[in-house]
């Protein structure tokens, strides 16, 4: 009699199901709640949304902006980070431990909370035109970044996005094998012939999937074109469509069209990725020493990649000083400095509302995150449940998926319902931000359970131990560094979520701290308060990211 | 002690037989060995006997218990992994007495176990320390005294000292055997390493291809080997393909105008085998030189490598056969290529291979 040795357990089974059932009602079920709403009028389904959509001169422009300002973010971003991270990753010289925390130091807020520090030092009559007029170097003021323009928005999302690019060639370029290099010096290739041969070929999957990245977070931007006055963009178009979404299904069609977008540069990356698979596979030996950088070459590689970093922290710069000063008003620096912009948060009404509710949703979110993370990974991993890929492929599908989509997902398949956002929008918000950052655990957790030996597992099963005293004694404690990692990354992010904060949290009573930051900034005495908040969130998130950093490197 | 038995047992994977009909029988107490190269099926088979997995089909009995689809934790076997699998955050002591709390056995008597084994394994002194404060040496033990914690009825070895330096396998391969002598258990031991095998089994399964293709004692393997396959995978042996013939001396084997004496017992055929196909083995270590007067085969020396004690010789005794030769060294000074030799053999020593030159399994060797 045949019988079926790897045949999945009853338990593994019942959880597989219990998450299909999540997944499907949370993630799968309000992406495709956008398509209905966006193609059943009156009961059937109707492409005239989308022709309606083709018709429109204005929305056709606003489509045509919003991926031309996509596009060139993604470009600049990508061209400005191929130098910087095959410098870090070649050379050695002094201040490049420096220059690898300073980059991070952009992903530790929302880009939009930037355009007020951005505003206070390159606005008309910020720091860098004062002292230029100071200096005689310029009579008039100069309209570094004008409201309402793609230029500007295009800038901040630059300095905002090249160090997650940056981040993703180091890794590429650090791993490539020196024997390639070394191989291709030994058949007499210039450095030139090597870079443009052997380095960025071996990149491209990288260089690619970071630019899509790249492009979809610029393309699906709320916060930013928002509060530089930038109207002309999808984003801004769908969020201000917000009010009757259930009576115009253009919000809807325009949201489709996001989706449609995303997807595609997701679905090309991928592609890319696949068809250049043998090139990432040729990743074994040594990999390439850092050479020493000095003399004049130090000074001419460095003073460009010191100007590019500081631009992208002079926003948060910028922040800081306006929580600080006392009084800063037509001068290059504050007059004088306080702190009770500081002590404001911590009494201000709204400032209290957003930490109070962000805290909360971040917390109950990273509970659920684990609990579900550690679920997926062990089925994925250790299961022999069949669609053990599918389950991977949906649970890690919001890494290309666009936080408004979600948004409005969940609008559209919850009105009405005991879910509704109108009514109390924090459950779908805590929902919101633990599909969200899923994918993050789950990587941490896939990666953590395939480091660790199966062995470990079997030779518990084989001193008589069930399946649950295992996971108790066993595959928790070893997996303890990753999950707290990943717990204090997804914390982090759940803090200042911005898409589905801004998008979902109507009422003031209701605001998270990304929304509270953006209610803020539209008062006229706002901006201290919220850069005081931003200021704070921006030193936790600092720490939380480094608490992480240091759990994960622990061994 | 038990005797595990093995009956038509296989595992498939997809369409792929990993373990094809094995059928075999462990006696209670032994110290048996699974050997094979990689790839054959062995640690699939250590895993079907461990729990770890279950057959495809085929039976597996523990005694009179028919323990097939029995997983790990209810058969009362203590496995050593070729990682050791040792837990890394708990102490050594802590690993050991994991499994014992495990059975809800009283907290004096698994004191009174980790104490046993810590004595019995010499790790005592270390019982506070984590795996990564040990040396693989330290650390195999560990996994050793984890497994005999438990006092099981079958202990299962996968390759236990492959991440071993020589010096230490040597070691640690002297220990093992005298636990076995000291504790009667059954134990099961996989490996692919011929040596350790040979220094240290009671019987030995030898596996190609998921099958086994001869068991027995060691010994009886190394001299009487049944095929190609198991002669080549136990040591270097020189094989002829030749027709049974009658000689003056009673029968031989005959090839390209060489004749090579066989042991009487081969005489058994009759006479009616004469010009029957014959395939035979001899062992390099087997050939004597200078040779004496009744049993000799003479050649040219085409290549003489000097290996230490001992010095391999390689004779070309016809247009279309050589002949390998490993002689003691101080016996080969003053040879050089191209000299007339003669090296001397003894017929006992000669065995017989069961299968044809187009057996497969000799192709791929």
């Amino acid at each position: 009699m045949m019988r079926n040795p790897r045949g999945p357990s009853l338990y593994s089974v019942a959880l597989a199901v219990i998450i299909w059932i999540i997944l499907g009602l949370f993630l799968v079920y309000p992406l495709l709640a956008i398509g209905k709403n966006a193609f059943i009028v009156e009961g059937r389904i109707s492409l005239s949304p989308l022709f309606a959509l083709s018709q429109d001169p204005l929305l056709i422009r606003i489509t045509r902006n919003s991926l031309s300002l996509a596009f060139g973010v993604s470009l600049v971003a990508t061209i400005i980070a191929i130098p910087i991270a095959l410098l870090l990753a070649h050379r050695q010289f002094t201040g490049r431990r420096i220059i690898l925390l300073l980059l991070a130091v952009p992903l530790l807020l929302p880009p939009f909370i930037g355009v007020i520090g951005l505003r206070q030092i390159l606005g008309r009559f910020g720091s860098v035109n004062l002292l230029l007029l100071g200096s005689g170097i310029i009579s008039e003021p100069i309209d570094w970044l004008p409201t309402g323009s793609a230029f500007a928005v295009g800038i901040l999302q630059v300095l905002h996005l090249y160090p997650v690019v940056v981040a993703q060639l180091l890794s590429s370029f650090e791993q490539q094998p020196a024997s390639l290099h070394e191989a291709a010096r030994s058949v007499g290739a210039t450095p030139l012939a090597r870079l443009f041969r052997v380095t960025l070929p071996l990149a491209l999957p990288s260089i690619i999937s970071s630019a899509s990245l790249t492009f979809v977070a610029s393309f699906t931007d709320l916060g930013t074109p928002l509060l530089f006055e930038y109207r002309a963009v999808l984003p801004v178009q769908i969020f201000n469509l917000l009010t009757d979404l259930h009576e115009n299904t253009v919000g809807y069609a325009l949201v489709f069209v996001v989706a449609s977008v995303s997807l595609l540069m997701f679905a090309i990356s991928d592609l890319f990725t696949r068809a250049h698979h043998s090139e990432r596979s040729v990743r074994e030996g040594a990999t390439i020493a850092r050479q020493p950088l000095r003399g004049w070459r130090f000074v001419a590689v460095l003073l460009p990649i010191t100007i590019i970093t500081a631009l992208s922290i002079l926003p948060h710069i910028g922040i800081i000083l306006i929580a600080l000063s006392e009084r800063w008003f037509f001068t290059v620096l504050p007059e004088s400095f306080t702190l009770s912009h500081l002590n404001l948060v911590f009494s201000h009404p709204l400032t209290l509302i957003g930490m109070r509710t962000s805290i909360s949703l971040a917390l109950i979110s990273t509970l659920l995150i684990i609990i579900l993370g550690a679920t997926i990974g062990w089925l994925v991993v250790r299961s022999v449940i069949p669609g053990r890929r599918l389950l991977s492929l949906v649970a890690l599908s919001p890494l290309a998926i666009p936080g408004m989509l979600f948004a409005f997902g969940y609008l559209g398949a919850f009105s009405q319902t005991i879910l509704d956002s109108a009514v109390n929008p924090l459950p779908l918000l805590a929902i919101a931000y633990t599909v969200r950052r899923l994918p993050f655990m789950l990587r941490i957790i896939t990666a953590g359970l395939a480091e660790t030996s199966i062995s470990y597992e079997e030779a518990a099963r084989s001193v008589g131990a069930s399946p649950l005293a295992i996971a108790r004694c066993i595959t928790i404690p070893l997996l303890r560094r990753y999950v707290i990692a990943g717990a204090i990354l997804c914390f982090a992010f759940g803090m200042v979520e911005v898409s589905d904060s801004l998008i979902l949290a109507r009422e003031e009573k209701f605001y998270p701290i990304a929304k509270v930051l953006y209610a803020l900034t539209a008062r006229p005495d706002g901006i201290e308060v919220a850069s005081a908040l931003g200021t704070i969130v921006m030193c936790v998130s600092a720490l939380l990211l480094g608490a992480a950093r240091l759990v994960r490197a622990k061994r | 002690m038990t005797t595990i038995s093995l009956q038509n047992v296989s595992r498939f994977f997809g369409n792929t037989a990993a373990v094809d009909s094995v059928t075999v029988s462990i006696p209670s107490g032994s110290l048996f060995f699974l050997l094979g190269p990689s790839g054959c099926g062995k640690t699939t088979l250590l895993r079907l006997i461990s729990g770890l997995d279950i057959p495809s089909r085929g039976e597996i009995w523990f005694d009179n218990s028919d323990v097939s689809t029995i997983p790990i934790e209810k058969r009362n076997v203590g496995i050593v992994f070729q990682q050791y699998a040792l837990w890394p955050h708990m102490t050594v002591e802590e690993n050991i007495q994991f499994g014992l709390t495990q059975r809800r056995m009283e907290k004096r008597a698994i004191t009174d176990r980790i104490q046993e084994v810590l004595a019995l394994t010499q790790l005592g002194p270390l019982s506070k320390r984590l795996p990564s404060e040990l040396s693989g040496g330290q650390q195999q033990r560990v996994a050793l005294a984890r497994a005999l914690a438990l006092k099981p009825a079958v202990l299962l070895f996968d390759e236990p000292l492959s991440n071993l330096d020589p010096h230490l396998r040597y070691e640690i391969r002297e220990q093992l055997v005298e636990l076995h002598r000291s504790m009667p258990t059954t134990m099961i031991y996989v490996t692919h390493d011929t040596e350790e095998a040979l220094s240290m089994a009671d019987e030995i399964a030898i596996l190609n291809k998921g099958r086994i293709v001869q068991s027995g004692r060691p010994e009886v393997l190394f001299h009487q080997p049944q095929s190609e396959f198991v002669a080549r995978f136990l040591g270097e042996v020189n094989i002829f393909d030749g027709i049974f013939v009658k000689t003056t001396k009673g029968i031989g084997c005959y090839f390209s105008e060489t004749t090579i004496e066989l042991p009487e017992q081969f005489g058994a055929l009759g006479v009616d085998a004469a010009g029957e196909p014959i395939r035979i083995a001899i062992r390099p270590s087997y050939l004597s030189y200078p040779a004496d007067d009744e049993f000799g085969i003479t050649g040219t020396i085409e290549k003489i490598v000097f290996t230490g004690p001992a010095t391999r010789l390689v004779i070309r005794i016809s247009s279309t056969h050589s002949l390998t030769a490993l002689l003691p060294s101080y016996r080969c000074n003053g040879l050089s290529i191209g000299d007339s030799i003669t090296v001397g053999y003894d017929p006992r020593t000669i065995a017989r291979l069961r299968n044809t030159p187009s057996d497969e399994s000799s192709k791929q060797l």
